[in-house]
């Protein structure tokens, strides 16, 4: 059975999440990284969530490799584009753009903004970070205009990364008010699947 | 007809060099630093960054879903290391990992580096950033000892999405932590053809 090292919050909520719309089962395992179990330790090593173990296979410390081991290890599932869809590629796009272009941006500025002395909480480059984040936000916000998902004409994928992104940026971050209704919307409309609420319950 | 705006330095070189390894016709459109954008790159690149890649109607800028586009489109190959095969958790894992984990994570640090005005260019973040794609080399040195590529025990996409992500270990000002083991890994894979093709200036598309 998979055992998923999840932090409540955090990308492991995409994985667990996955499980949960496509009733993969699956053992949450506490992914503490100030106090991480040995167990946690060597699946994971650079002490972050999620990491994932199969049985018997290599650790994975990939939240979207995750997905898209899940998918192909326990589908066919509706939640993935097939190659002769037409959004095809905007699918594998905005299953990928959340992480590279926002999730890594987050990782720093909470580097900063956690780790850092006060006088350098705002550097240069925490800054830029933000203004990187928001630009991704933007562009997001632009391709959700006139959709009810991210690709194709139905939930897939994607929508969790995208949908998790927004999640953390409005949670945590204070976006919630400033972000507009396009992607508040759309985080409302995603995040009141049935899944997700048992997700969220996953410790 | 894929076409691929491509610069030699940039994330395009992955997606150029699997299209050459695989066969995959493709036209590059060279993109060169500083210099105007050529016809279609605004409507290709909403955010003006290379990669970007059209296929007909569609529109992408992330290299390495423009890999698995091109893989699942004109695959099979053996590139992928497939769901049967023993290898496929780090198959993915590490085609992800060498953008999510490494080239993304320390984009921030190259932009101040070139950027950031004076006195500035080495900050509290920086020197952050510096820490983790340490730990992440430490990630790659130790699936690289005892193994000549990543996953599958075969060069496939995966290699291409590290090894270019480790290539800029060099602006990082980490080169030197780089292992012997690591460097022989990265001169087996750059010694290949299609990398050659990527990497020069002028890029040849296929016939």
């Amino acid at each position: 059975m998979l055992k998923i090292f999840h932090a409540p919050g955090s990308r492991s909520t995409r994985v667990v999440w996955l499980c949960e719309e496509m009733g993969v089962p699956y053992q949450a395992a506490a992914g503490d990284m100030r106090n991480p179990s040995p167990e946690f330790k060597a699946a994971s090593p650079l002490g972050a969530v999620p990491a994932m173990i199969d049985d018997d296979r290599p650790p994975m410390i990939e939240s979207v490799a995750m997905m898209l081991y899940i998918a192909e290890k326990f589908g066919p599932t509706d939640l993935t584009l097939k190659p002769s869809d037409r959004d095809f590629g905007r699918y594998l796009q905005f299953l990928v753009f959340p992480e590279t272009a926002i999730g890594s941006e987050v990782n720093t500025i909470f580097g900063a903004r956690f780790g850092a002395p006060d006088e350098h909480k705002a550097n240069w480059s925490a800054t830029r970070c933000v203004t990187r984040m928001e630009t991704a936000f933007d562009l997001i916000a632009k391709e959700l205009e006139g959709r009810d998902t991210i690709a194709g004409d139905r939930f897939t994928m994607a929508d969790i990364v995208v949908a998790h992104g927004i999640g953390v940026a409005a949670s945590y971050m204070g976006y919630a008010d400033k972000f507009p209704a396009v992607l508040m919307d759309y985080h409302k409309r995603m995040t009141a699947r049935p899944a997700f609420g048992r997700a969220m319950a996953a410790a | 007809m894929l076409r691929i705006f491509h610069g030699p330095q940039s994330r395009s070189v992955r997606v150029v060099w699997l299209a050459e390894e695989i066969g995959a016709p493709y036209e590059a459109v060279i993109k060169a630093y500083g210099a105007p954008a050529p016809e279609g790159f605004a409507e290709a690149s909403p955010l003006g960054q290379l990669p970007a890649m059209t296929d007909g109607d569609a529109r992408m800028i992330e290299s390495i879903a423009m890999m698995q586009y091109i893989l699942a489109k004109h695959g099979p190959s053996p590139l992928e290391v497939k769901p049967d095969e023993k290898d496929f958790a780090p198959y993915l894992q590490f085609l992800h990992f060498g953008e999510a984990s490494i080239l993304a994570i320390g984009s921030p640090m190259v932009q101040t580096t070139f950027r950031a005005p004076e006195g500035q260019r080495e900050n509290w973040t920086t020197a952050y950033i510096r820490d983790g794609l340490r730990a992440r080399l430490g990630v790659i040195s130790d699936r690289l000892k005892g193994r000549d590529y990543l996953a599958g025990d075969r060069f496939t996409a995966a290699d291409i999405s590290v090894s270019f992500a480790l290539s800029c270990y060099t602006y990082y000002s980490l080169a030197d932590q780089i292992e012997p083991h690591v460097q022989a890994y990265l001169d087996r894979v750059f010694a290949r053809p299609a990398y050659k093709i990527a990497t020069s200036r002028v890029t040849a598309p296929a016939p």
